[in-house]
């Protein structure tokens, strides 16, 4: 009867590994082949196009340029490597402004002729139309749809997912607003993280650690949006006083919430790993005449190493893919900032703030699904960094 | 003469007692661990402590560098000397003692670092920083050891890939290197396998004429072979302290010759 | 066993090598008494029969502080209770050295007759002693058992010639009466000599008991060895 116990176990335990192991592997296949997808969207928005005369030479643009010249910061078709033109951009809403409605038609049935016709006429013209309304014969230029390119996306300086016609996904400022506020968190939390646990396991009497442990445990369970709340009502006017800005929320603001809520990860592991020397490695340098702060510094740390790291790791780890705490207070500025005092955003709160808008299956989905990659490879980076430092620390002292 | 015969002669003429302990009653609190105890230890010879387990031979011992300081609720009365000088007066820096009075434990305690690093380890924390001397220091510590010839290609390796007795041989170099005048050292042996522990009992006597060496131990055997004088204690007291030959041969006390025949409970 | 242990050996070994070296000089000169009667020489053997009773003392003690301190076993606690017993031969052996120099010293005679010397084989006698006291000092010093056990033979000229002797003692007190004194000493050492051989004869078991911890005490014939 055991022996069937005890293989039912077993197997329940395969099964569950199993099935852990799968859904953990279906989870990032997911995620990556949904990433994977933005390169084979297209640049221009889904089923548009941008018409041109037929004698402007230009067939390529890509996503930054399009952008510039519909917001009107390249006004010459010279500056994209046409002929020295004034552009002239039109949209759909721009159609009352050259036709009345009974020339349009019901249902803007002769909208497509028209504006067809419009372009023709107008020879730095540019226009950003559906691609239905186009007739086929129309003696009209279509610039060049590729799909996105890597390029793009990697290097590109600019995130504006719900730009029209070309939504433009450069993810340097979210890369950028990642790791300036998870560096700095990482500056704050790390040397204050070890002092407390240096302090508490070496310092504190019995009682005091006692009262402490505890409640630095609790801070853990808090809740990330109450720190966010906490960072908007303190932290962020604090900073606006103190540094004289136009606005408290900023990188800063962001990087301190998020040393906050690491440091109880970082203590707590730390602490254990501290109290974990052997004491009869302490005995050993006391005896040999070192003080108690050499005997911490020299002995204590450098062999519950391991320990800390993995502390530091897993405080890390969660500072980084924090959501809620950092969109609250880092100004929600998707540009890339270029001190620490700026507002920016992070890849964790981008993908919170914009995945309810993105149209299920579109490119801005897919976008932040490669977010959510780029995410994923920074915090496996992390991790690997720290396994490396703390198995040689190992591999040096065992 | 043989070496023991010429060590007793020496002695005749030694006028310092290198530590001299009055009157020692120590306590944990509640519990009075040590009552009464006085003796004199002298310079560059070997005392040994023997005695059953918690008859307070190690506490004794950790009195003499004061690691008991380290334990909470323990309180010393009478006083003890380490070459003339009270080793508890308010103003001794503990540190400047424990470099003069070095320790080996029980169990193999090397740090997580190389083999050069655990022996230069003395000297660093004590404000050395000339590397020449340093590596000179470690060197004939290591020899001073026996332990030179089996390491020397190796320093930089972990001082974990040594055996048990090697790490403990490391342990006595390290505690040397910084030369104390004192040696005390807490059944050194008793973790190690026979071949180790007749190398560690070698290198005791090869150091007696540098250190003086207090050595605890439940080995009556080995505190008969290498000390020149004994105490035993039992239950807290010291029953009986003479040279180690009158201690085997016919020692004064009944319970000291119960004890070491075996007879004891 | 440890290196400052082995120094101790050697010294407790030096030390049995000492009183061999008295006790066989003591026996030489008590040779040399009784053949020439010469009183002086009896005086030197009588005063240092001091030394050689220190001397076992001093040895007795050091065994004893040896056992004590260092609990030998196996060779070395053989090797520390040979030595002890050997001491203990090697006394006695002194004894009888001092007790024929008494005779001598005691004696009124100023020489024996050359004729009784020859017939009782005072030097062979003396010879073979000597020279088994060599051979065993040798055996031990070069650890050679074989050697031991071959001295052990030798003790039968000494029982021989002891035998004889009463005969030829009787004898010649018969026809000097006035040699009667004389003649009872002479028996006197030669029991003493024989006694002395037989002291050998222990030592030589002694040693091979050290060496091959074979047990020889008390058998008739050294060829018919027990495992100890």
């Amino acid at each position: 009867m055991k022996k069937i116990l005890e293989k039912a176990v077993k197997w329940i335990l395969t099964a569950s590994g199993f099935v852990t192991s799968v859904v953990i592997l279906l989870i990032i296949g997911f995620l990556f082949t949904e990433g994977a997808g933005l390169f084979g969207e297209k640049v221009i928005e889904e089923g548009y196009v941008l018409a041109l005369n037929r004698e402007n030479p230009v067939r390529e643009m890509d996503a930054a340029q399009i952008k510039a010249i519909f917001d009107e910061d390249v006004t010459n078709w010279s500056e994209v490597g046409g002929p020295d033109l004034r552009i002239e951009t039109f949209r759909l809403e721009d159609m009352d402004e050259y036709f009345t409605e009974e020339q349009l038609g019901p249902d803007y049935g002769n909208a497509g002729p028209l504006i067809a016709g419009l372009v023709s006429s107008h020879p730095g013209m540019v226009a950003f139309v559906p691609e239905s309304m186009i007739p086929d014969d129309a003696p009209l230029a279509l610039i060049e749809d590729r799909s996105i390119s890597p390029k793009e996306v990697f290097a590109g300086s600019e995130w504006f997912p719900t730009a029209t016609p070309a939504p433009l996904f450069g993810m340097w400022p979210l890369l950028a607003g990642t790791l300036w506020v998870s560096l700095f968190a990482i500056l704050f939390a790390l040397p204050f993280g070890i002092s407390i646990a240096v302090y508490m396991s070496e310092v504190a009497s019995e009682r005091v650690r006692g009262f402490l442990k505890p409640v630095i445990e609790l801070l853990n369970g808090i809740p990330s949006v109450v720190y966010g709340f906490f960072g908007l009502i303190i932290i962020v006017p604090l900073l606006q006083q103190v540094f004289g800005l136009p606005v408290g929320e900023s990188g800063l603001a962001g990087s301190i919430v998020l040393a906050i809520m690491a440091l109880p990860t970082i203590v707590t592991v730390a602490e254990d790993a501290m109290r974990n020397c052997p004491r009869s490695l302490r005995e050993a340098s006391l005896a040999l005449g070192a003080t108690r702060w050499q005997t911490v510094a020299k002995v204590v740390i450098p062999s519950s190493m391991s320990g800390i790291a993995s502390g530091v790791v897993l405080g890390i780890g969660r500072a980084v893919g924090e959501t809620m705490a950092v969109l609250m207070v880092t100004g929600n500025a998707a540009v890339i900032p270029h001190s620490i005092l700026e507002p920016l955003r992070t890849i964790p709160a981008t993908i919170a703030a914009e995945l309810g808008e993105a149209p299920a299956g579109g490119a801005h989905y897919q976008s932040l699904f490669l977010l959510g990659v780029i995410l994923f490879f920074i915090t496996f980076f992390i991790n690997l960094c720290v396994e490396y430092i703390s198995s040689r620390n190992r591999a040096k002292n065992s | 003469m043989t070496s023991r015969q010429e060590s007793y002669h020496y002695r005749q003429q030694e006028q310092m007692e290198k530590i001299e302990a009055r009157d020692v009653n120590f306590y944990y609190g509640d519990f009075h661990a040590l009552k009464g105890i006085s003796m004199d230890i002298p310079q560059n010879k070997v005392v040994a402590f023997i005695g059953p387990s918690g008859c307070g031979k190690s506490t004794f011992l950790r009195l003499f560098n004061r690691m008991n300081d380290l334990i909470p609720g323990a309180r010393l009365e009478g006083s003890i000397k380490i070459d003339g000088q009270d080793i508890y007066a308010p103003g001794i820096h503990v540190d400047e003692l424990r470099k003069n009075v070095g320790m080996v434990f029980q169990r193999p305690n090397p740090f997580p670092k190389s083999i050069f690093d655990n022996v230069a380890y003395g000297l660093r924390v004590n404000g050395i920083k000339d590397k020449k001397f340093i590596a000179q220091r470690v060197e004939e510590s290591l020899k001073g050891a026996a332990l030179w010839n089996e390491v020397k290609d190796k320093l930089t390796a972990s001082a974990y890939a040594l055996s048990g007795g090697q790490q403990q041989r490391l342990c006595i170099a390290r505690a040397m290197a910084v030369a104390p005048s004192v040696l005390l050292m807490d059944e050194p042996a008793s973790a190690l396998d026979p071949i180790s522990t007749a190398k560690v009992e070698e290198l005791i006597c090869e150091l007696r004429s540098q250190v003086t060496i207090v050595i605890v131990t439940h080995n009556m055997q080995q505190a008969s072979r290498v000390s020149d004088k004994t105490a035993f204690f039992y239950m807290g007291e010291m029953v009986e302290y003479d040279d180690t030959k009158v201690i085997f041969t016919n020692p004064h006390m009944e319970a000291t010759q119960n004890y070491i025949t075996g007879r004891f409970g | 066993m440890v290196k400052f242990v082995e120094s101790e050996l050697q010294q407790l070994r030096n030390e049995v090598y000492d009183m061999w070296t008295l006790v066989n000089s003591q026996m030489e000169l008590a040779r040399q008494a009784v053949l020439s009667m010469d009183r002086n020489i009896a005086q030197q053997v009588i005063v240092r029969e001091r030394r050689v009773d220190a001397m076992e003392l001093k040895i007795d003690s050091e065994v004893e502080d040896f056992i004590a301190l260092y609990t030998p076993v196996a060779v070395d606690l053989r090797f520390v209770l040979a030595m002890f017993k050997i001491n203990n031969d090697l006394e006695r052996i002194g004894d009888y050295a001092d007790g024929i120099a008494r005779f001598v010293k005691d004696s009124d005679a100023d020489s024996i007759d050359a004729g009784l010397v020859e017939a009782l084989q005072i030097e062979k006698m003396f010879s073979t002693l000597l020279i088994m006291m060599d051979d065993l000092k040798q055996a031990l010093m070069d650890e050679d058992a074989s050697r031991a056990t071959s001295v052990i033979a030798m003790d039968d000229t000494l029982d021989s010639i002891k035998a004889a002797s009463t005969g030829i003692l009787v004898d010649y007190a018969r026809k000097n009466i006035d040699a009667m004194p004389l003649c009872m000493g002479l028996g006197g050492v030669f029991r003493k000599l024989e006694r002395t051989g037989d002291h050998l004869s222990n030592i030589a078991e002694d040693i091979v008991f050290f060496i091959d911890a074979k047990v020889l005490k008390h058998m008739d014939s050294p060829s018919s060895q027990v495992k100890a």
